[in-house]
């Protein structure tokens, strides 16, 4: 009886296990360890929800480009297909759609391929990419202004004005990225007048770039001529803070460094020149697989994430450019994409676009993303204390989280348990903050044992001195005898 | 290895010119003591890699191969002395093998000290003073340049030039060395790898 009890019980636990195991999610956490080889992590952000458009709207999404997803939630969605703009509120509910716009003049204007969609109180920004111009225009279709190609020295005459993806910063500036344009994004005023070019990405120095550097200083003008000119690389999208600070991605550096980058409104990138996407790049039938990211999109909290649509991956990193989580993939299951082309916020929700499979897949962190995030938004504030329990509960549920034990030993070294923090920072692998714990854990040693030291270090030397002092006397004593 | 040649060494260390000029003149000298410091080349580096402080260790422990230490240091001495002595015989140089090994060995040992040094102080160090222990390594390297340089001179009796270009001679001698030893490798491989195949037909065609 006993045992077929246990036996029923085991059963019953087994198949619970079974039912939690079966969890929806399609795709593994990893991260990186210091020598950039993948380790696996726990999954930081699930799928809860994909939406093909409202019941309302009589046709689905038609190979949808960009979104654009306000504040409130309210969802403009550019779809491409059918050159229209959809607004959807925060329940994914039809408001109306926009399929024709109107100019000052009264005439008719429609969409014809556009690309890129920006919102900034209460006006549409919209990218129009066959036409070759840029719109504002208000909710109801009104066009309030139509920029096309500037006729401005800086700007270059040859190139057609084709624009791929637009934002407007605070002041009302328009930034647009044209493609073919390397010199950074076009920045327009608020009325429409060409300013300048912004935060061009730089040529990364290869060994390629030095030697026909080298040439170029020894040839002619004739057969300098004849070697290429290295030009950076455009990036393929960008999104702002509220603090316009600018978020940029390019799809293919050089040495793929720098493809994500966060630009001061100098022009200047603040990160570091690491490699950000998938480090360990994957080879199938000669073919290389590297990240390719086509988005960006910044919270509230400058968290990054940024849209591979390589391997359809959305990378989420911190505000100094650590990567956090790694969710997505591609496939057809629910939260894996097959084309997608753009990432957006709200709240604690990311919304990604899949253009080929016409929908908008939701993600919330898991219970195990959200601890992680909210340690380390007040670990990026410096409320080191605070996230010290929130690590505690989240190195449970992952080991491999280096970031953790890196958060509890700043912790203990802001409140003063040097020695403990050193082995924190051992495990995760922060060889500067364990050089500076060290530090005072060393000078603690040697303060605490400067007594004993001190008496030592003076006996030592009242003792050599006096020995010297001996023989000395000795040694005359003996030359007084010898002279004697 | 008597007591006399730990004290020589001593003497050497401190006075290389006229250490190895006595040395050489009396025939004395130990290869023993030499193969232990060279040996302590390979198992310092080894500790080294193992047991450098934290904060200055980049070695990965999973990436690590004995064998591959054992080449860089105790292989690659080895290969030194062996390109010097060919060297020095088609340039008239006097020293036999037995000595060519001991200056080796001799010189060597102030580095293999400072690798120990470093790997023991390395605990009390912080990032800042890693210059402290870069400055060090620095001197010990320079220390057993000059009793090298003063040894060659010593036992091969070359002059000033002379010693240099045979120092860069064995440089490239050794290259050549470890080039032949590649292709003997590649060939032997081939060789096995033909010999292998050849057996694996006649069993089959027989047992068939």
């Amino acid at each position: 009886m006993k045992k077929a009890l246990a036996f029923l019980l085991a059963l019953l636990l087994f198949s619970s296990f079974c039912l939690s195991s079966s969890a929806e999610i399609p795709y593994t956490g990893y991260s990186y360890d210091e020598w950039n080889v993948a380790i696996p992590s726990t999954v930081g952000y699930r799928p809860t929800k994909v939406h093909y458009g409202d019941a309302e709207l009589k046709t689905r999404f038609n190979a949808p480009e960009d979104m654009f997803i306000a504040e409130d939630g309210t969802v403009y969605l550019l779809d491409a297909g059918d050159n229209r703009v959809v607004v959807l509120d925060n329940q994914f509910k039809l408001i109306k759609t926009i399929d024709m716009f109107t100019l000052p003049d009264g005439t008719g204007y429609s969409l014809l391929n556009p690309k890129g969609i920006f919102v900034r109180d209460g006006l549409i920004y919209v990218a129009d990419y066959d036409n070759m111009s840029v719109i504002v225009s208000d909710i109801e279709g009104k066009i309030r202004l139509k920029l096309t190609k500037p006729e401005n020295q800086i700007f270059p005459v040859d190139s057609e004005f084709r624009p791929m993806r637009i934002l407007v910063d605070s002041e009302g500036n328009i930034y647009v990225l044209v493609l073919g344009i390397y010199q950074g994004s076009a920045v327009f005023n608020a009325k429409g007048d060409f300013i300048d070019f912004y935060g061009s990405n730089t040529v990364i120095p290869t060994v390629n770039v030095l030697i026909d550097k080298f040439w170029k200083r020894i040839l002619s003008k004739e057969q300098e001529s004849q070697i290429s000119n290295y030009v950076p690389v455009q990036f393929t999208s960008f999104d702002i803070t509220k603090d316009d600070f600018v978020y940029s991605c390019t799809s293919f550096n050089a040495d793929g460094i720098s493809e994500l980058r966060y630009i001061n409104p100098m022009g200047r990138n603040l990160w570091n020149d690491n490699a950000h996407g998938d480090l360990e790049v994957g080879w199938y039938k000669n073919k290389s697989f590297y990240t390719n990211f086509v988005d960006v999109a910044v919270t509230e909290d400058d968290f990054l994430f940024a849209l591979d649509s390589t391997k359809g991956r959305v990378f989420l990193y911190d505000p100094e450019g650590y990567m956090v989580f790694v969710f997505g993939g591609k496939s057809a299951q629910k939260g894996t994409f097959t084309q997608p082309t753009a990432v957006d916020t709200y709240g604690n929700k990311v919304l990604v676009l899949d253009k080929v499979k016409r929908s908008i897949t939701v993600f919330e962190p898991t219970e195990y993303g959200e601890k992680v995030i909210e340690a380390m938004r007040l670990f990026v504030d410096g409320n080191y204390a605070a996230s010290q329990k929130l690590w505690e509960t989240v190195l449970k549920q992952d080991s491999n989280l280096f970031t953790a034990y890196v958060g509890i030993g700043k912790a203990m070294y802001y409140s003063g348990k040097y020695k403990e923090s050193i082995a924190y920072f051992r495990k995760g692998k922060d060889r500067e903050s364990e050089s500076k714990a060290f530090k005072e854990y060393r000078s603690a040693v040697l303060r605490a044992s400067f007594p004993y030291i001190m008496s030592c270090g003076s006996a030592l030397f009242v003792i050599t001195i006096s020995v010297i002092i001996v023989r000395r006397k000795r040694s005359k004593k003996t030359g007084d005898e010898f002279h004697a | 290895m008597r007591n006399v040649d730990i004290k020589e060494l001593g003497h050497i260390l401190i006075h290389p010119y006229d250490g190895f000029e006595s040395m050489s003149y009396h025939k004395r000298g130990s290869p023993l003591l030499s193969f232990i410091i060279i040996s302590c080349f390979f198992l310092f580096t080894l500790f080294e890699r193992h047991s450098l402080a934290f904060r200055f260790n980049y070695y990965s422990a999973e990436n690590t191969n004995v064998f591959m230490v054992f080449i860089s240091t105790f292989f690659l001495v080895c290969i030194a002395v062996v390109a010097n002595w060919a060297l020095s015989t088609l340039w008239d140089g006097k020293a036999a093998p037995r000595m060519i090994w001991i200056v080796f060995g001799y010189s060597l040992f102030p580095y293999v000290m400072g690798i120990l040094a470093r790997t023991l102080l390395s605990h009390l160090c912080t990032y800042e003073d890693a210059t402290f222990l870069s400055i060090m390594m620095a001197g010990c390297a320079i220390w057993s340049g000059l009793i090298f340089w003063f040894g060659m001179l010593q036992v091969q009796e070359y002059s000033a030039g002379k010693n240099l270009a045979c120092m860069i001679g064995t440089v490239i001698g050794m290259m050549l060395i470890m080039f032949l030893c590649f292709l003997l490798i590649l060939l032997f491989k081939e060789l096995f790898a033909f010999i292998a195949s050849i057996v694996n037909e006649i069993m089959i065609r027989t047992v068939m």
